[in-house]
């Protein structure tokens, strides 16, 4: 260890490597994963030594490639460009041109890897990042396992001279397959290659600091988790609500859906935080397994009841913040006829000690009215109203809320007497916002997983374990759809909370409320 | 922002109740309930200084926006016989123009003769149960008097931060003498959190592990200053690589033109120039982030002023 990071305030940087991305010349490269580099650089958080190769199909220079990356920055950038922050920043970023399935290109990317370890002292430690479409993860993670020897530490017959000594470790992008058929394949290519704890199953929503926010609400106090449970709490609602169509992606938005899109990685994901039990220690193994843990308690559904339990919609034209907006089926690269759904809504039942009989409703689509993301809890109302003017049934229950996006707080509802002389009761929020009681601004998700990644902590990255159990949860639901045309898209105007069939998950759920919230 | 009222010290909580409520209620020709919101992470009390409060109020104004606080700033060159206070509820905007966000200011103001009863009354003008920072402007205590008045101070507070920055030898020698007669206390230092960046600019040098290597042969340090005395930075920075290093290396104090670290390595000399430091009130807002103790920075300033741990 550097006896001189040794402090409060020098922050904990991770043992230099080299940061090697395919698909550099993509758009996450240039909108998300430089500019997180930058602004780590910039707050003094990456090693000395450290350094990124971009590898793409491209056919740039390392000067052209440091050219675009300062555009990329400049534009894109939490932190505000600085040459003084830029000048040995660009002095670490190299470029090779790859045809990703080329042994030949593989084999000079490698030496390039190899002389900035001597050069810049990594030892060799590598960092890779798969940020190309999924259809070419295959031949990569192939080539990484032959030329690269960049597999397992002791893979037997693997050549001592030929393989570069440090560690390994694979950053994969979503999607992690369509189904649990191709997840499993991915998986099973992955681990040909690389041991489980190399790989890093990246979801940006679990580097939100909101979302890192919910295990240090539930387990760094006291009060709450006593009434975190099937007890006191009525029912949970997930929301994650975008008021964007799809934009630029029709043609990827058609193979995928909301449900592939966001329900199985992203809503499955803040299930997990706001109901799983206490782990044994606040470490990747311990939360992954407690994670999976609960996942796996999650009521199977069949294709029979996907009716009952799941509900879906695709937009029609609408209106959104005064301005009208096109039908999913107007979009650019959207079939007249598509079937794809652009909202999805759920109800699951956890069947734990904890949660047995606690509905948990999730939705997410996209042309909702407003961008959000909250989880919210809503407790049961008192066992009896004591206040003749205000009955229990108008009592409001309490409700507890986390946002995540955007305004990133916490906000607890209850009931309050209204000054005056008649006793009446009216609802009031307390807030608590991220922004007004700390000043400094959050680290943008990528920032934080990237400098995760390097430094070997998979607390905040999915599990293959995890991603499959998603996966055979959802599978009925999938199938069943496939099979049956839906009769009714588009089934709600863009700029509405989504279509009436999302309201019936309510009926027959045995908890006291009746809806969804209006967050 | 509010103006500036002034009210007698008992009256204080009863103006701020005040100014809360009409704060409270909707602008004219605004549907809007809460206008603003108020927030208080900390307590700030800022004594020890001299007259210069002018540099103060902007520094204090860009910390509220990190760290809304309750700030009691003391003043001790009052004109008058008798103490007198205001109060102030100063507001930014969170974020996107949306709600402002405010926070509370109060001076008291005494003369020296009466300093000691504005400093009593600072107690019972704290936020309950948040944490209680002491900024001591001023250089360590010398006289009796203040040697009194800082004590007062740092009995209700949990941390004290300093600003060795114009500090002599001597007095830097002061600061350590503070910081091991209250053991209680965390302290931080302005000047210090100067040297952050600087600090994280000479430790990566050795993140690799080839440097790393290196370090137990690193004999010799340099660290060129501007001006003719060393500064009290300067000092804590030697103290610093001191106090980190096994074995210690000899670290030299030169004159120069600019401030850099010169470290000599078998495999030659490695020059670290001080990046631009930060302003007052990053600073600040820095050392108000850390609750705790600062061991590394209590090292440093022992091994600096030739103090024993």
């Amino acid at each position: 260890m550097n006896p001189l990071r040794e402090s409060l305030r020098l922050p904990h940087t991770p043992e230099p490597c080299t940061f090697v991305i395919f698909g550099a010349s993509g758009d996450l490269t240039r909108r998300k994963l430089l500019p997180a580099l930058y602004a780590l650089a910039a707050e003094q958080r990456l090693p000395g030594g450290f350094s990124v190769v971009g590898a793409a199909r491209s056919q740039w220079n390392d000067a052209q490639f440091r050219e675009r990356m300062r555009a990329a920055i400049a534009e894109f950038s939490r932190i505000p460009f600085q040459s003084a922050v830029w000048e040995p920043f660009a002095a670490s970023l190299f470029y090779l041109p790859v045809e990703y399935d080329d042994p030949l290109h593989h084999a000079r990317l490698k030496e390039m890897v190899r002389t900035l370890a001597t050069q810049k002292g990594t030892r060799g430690n590598s960092l890779f990042y798969l940020a190309t479409p999924p259809s070419a993860f295959l031949p990569i993670i192939r080539r990484l396992g032959e030329s690269w020897e960049r597999g397992r530490p002791a893979r037997p017959g693997a050549a001592e001279t030929a393989a570069l000594p440090g560690w390994a470790r694979i950053i994969v992008e979503k999607p992690f397959g369509r189904d649990l058929a191709s997840a499993h394949e991915l998986d099973r290519l992955l681990q040909q290659v690389f041991g489980e704890e190399q790989v890093y199953r990246i979801d940006h929503y679990l580097g939100k600091e909101t979302v890192q926010n919910i295990l240090v609400f539930r387990f760094a106090n006291g009060i709450f988790e006593p009434v975190w449970n099937r007890r006191y709490v009525d029912h949970v609602q997930i929301t994650v609500a975008e008021s964007i169509g799809v934009e630029e992606r029709g043609a990827f938005y058609e193979e995928s859906g909301a449900l592939r899109d966001m329900v199985q990685n992203h809503l499955m994901q803040l299930l997990a935080l706001v109901a799983m039990e206490p782990p044994a220690a606040f470490g990747a193994r311990e939360v992954r397994q407690e994670k999976e843990k609960l996942l796996r308690a999650i009521r199977p559904m069949s294709c029979e009841q996907a009716a009952r339990v799941a509900a879906r919609g695709q937009y029609g034209p609408g209106a959104i913040a005064g301005a009208a907006v096109a039908g999913y089926r107007q979009e650019k690269g959207v079939a007249a006829d598509s079937r794809t759904e652009t909202f999805t809504a759920l109800r699951l039942h956890i069947d734990n000690w904890r949660w047995a009989g606690v509905p948990f409703f999730l939705r997410s689509g996209k042309r909702l009215p407003r961008r959000v993301t909250e989880i919210a809890v809503r407790f049961r109302r008192p066992p009896l109203g004591l206040f003749p003017e205000t009955p229990l049934d108008q009592l409001e229950s309490n409700l507890f809320a986390f946002r995540i996006q955007p305004d990133e707080g916490i906000s607890l509802r209850f009931e309050a007497k209204v000054p005056g002389q008649e006793l009446h009761v009216r609802p009031v929020n307390m807030e608590f916002r991220y922004g007004t009681s700390f000043g400094a601004a959050a680290p943008e998700a990528y920032e934080t997983l990237l400098l995760d990644a390097m430094r070997g902590d998979a607390t905040h990255f999915a599990w293959s374990e995890t991603v499959e159990t998603c996966w055979a949860l959802l599978e009925p639901l999938l199938e069943a759809w496939a099979a049956e045309a839906p009769a009714d898209f588009p089934n709600y105007e863009a700029g509405t909370w989504g279509p009436p069939a999302a309201d019936r998950l309510f009926e027959g759920a045995g908890c006291e409320a009746a809806g969804w919230r209006r967050p | 922002m509010n103006g500036v009222r002034e009210v007698e010290i008992g009256g204080i909580e009863r103006e701020l109740s005040r100014l809360w409520s009409e704060l409270a209620q909707p602008q004219p020709g605004s549907t809007q309930t809460a206008p603003v919101l108020r927030t208080c992470t900390l307590n700030l009390v800022v004594a020890g200084g001299g007259g210069e409060q002018e540099d103060l109020a902007p520094i204090l104004a860009e910390v509220a926006v990190q760290h809304p606080a309750r700030c009691i700033v003391v003043v001790g060159d009052g004109e008058g016989e008798r103490p007198r206070a205001w109060v102030n509820i100063t507001c930014h905007a969170a974020g996107r123009g949306q709600q402002q966000v405010c926070s509370e200011q109060l001076i008291l103001q005494a003369p020296a003769s009466a300093l000691h009863q504005v400093i009593g009354s600072v107690a019972g003008l704290l936020v309950a149960d948040l944490p209680a920072f002491l900024w001591w402007r001023g250089r360590p205590p010398s006289s009796d008097l203040e040697k009194e008045r800082f004590n007062h101070l740092a009995r209700v507070v949990d941390r004290v931060v300093l600003d060795s920055a114009r500090f002599s030898g001597e007095e830097l020698a002061g600061a350590a003498e503070l910081v091991r007669a209250y053991p209680r206390l965390a302290f931080g230092d302005l000047n210090w959190a100067r040297l952050t960046a600087w600090r994280a600019a000479v430790a990566q040098v050795f993140d690799p592990p080839a440097m790393q290597a290196q370090l137990a042969s690193l004999s010799r340090a340099r660290i060129a200053h501007s001006g003719g005395e060393p500064s009290a930075a300067v000092r804590l920075l030697a103290g610093w690589l001191q106090s980190r290093l096994q074995p210690l290396p000899d670290v030299e104090l030169t004159g120069g033109d600019a401030e850099v670290v010169e470290l000599e390595l078998p495999g030659g000399t490695i020059r670290v120039p001080r990046p631009a430091p930060p302003t007052d009130a990053q600073a600040l807002s820095e050392e108000l982030r850390i609750l705790g103790r600062d061991a590394v920075f209590k090292q440093a300033l022992y091994a600096a002023t030739g103090s024993p741990e």
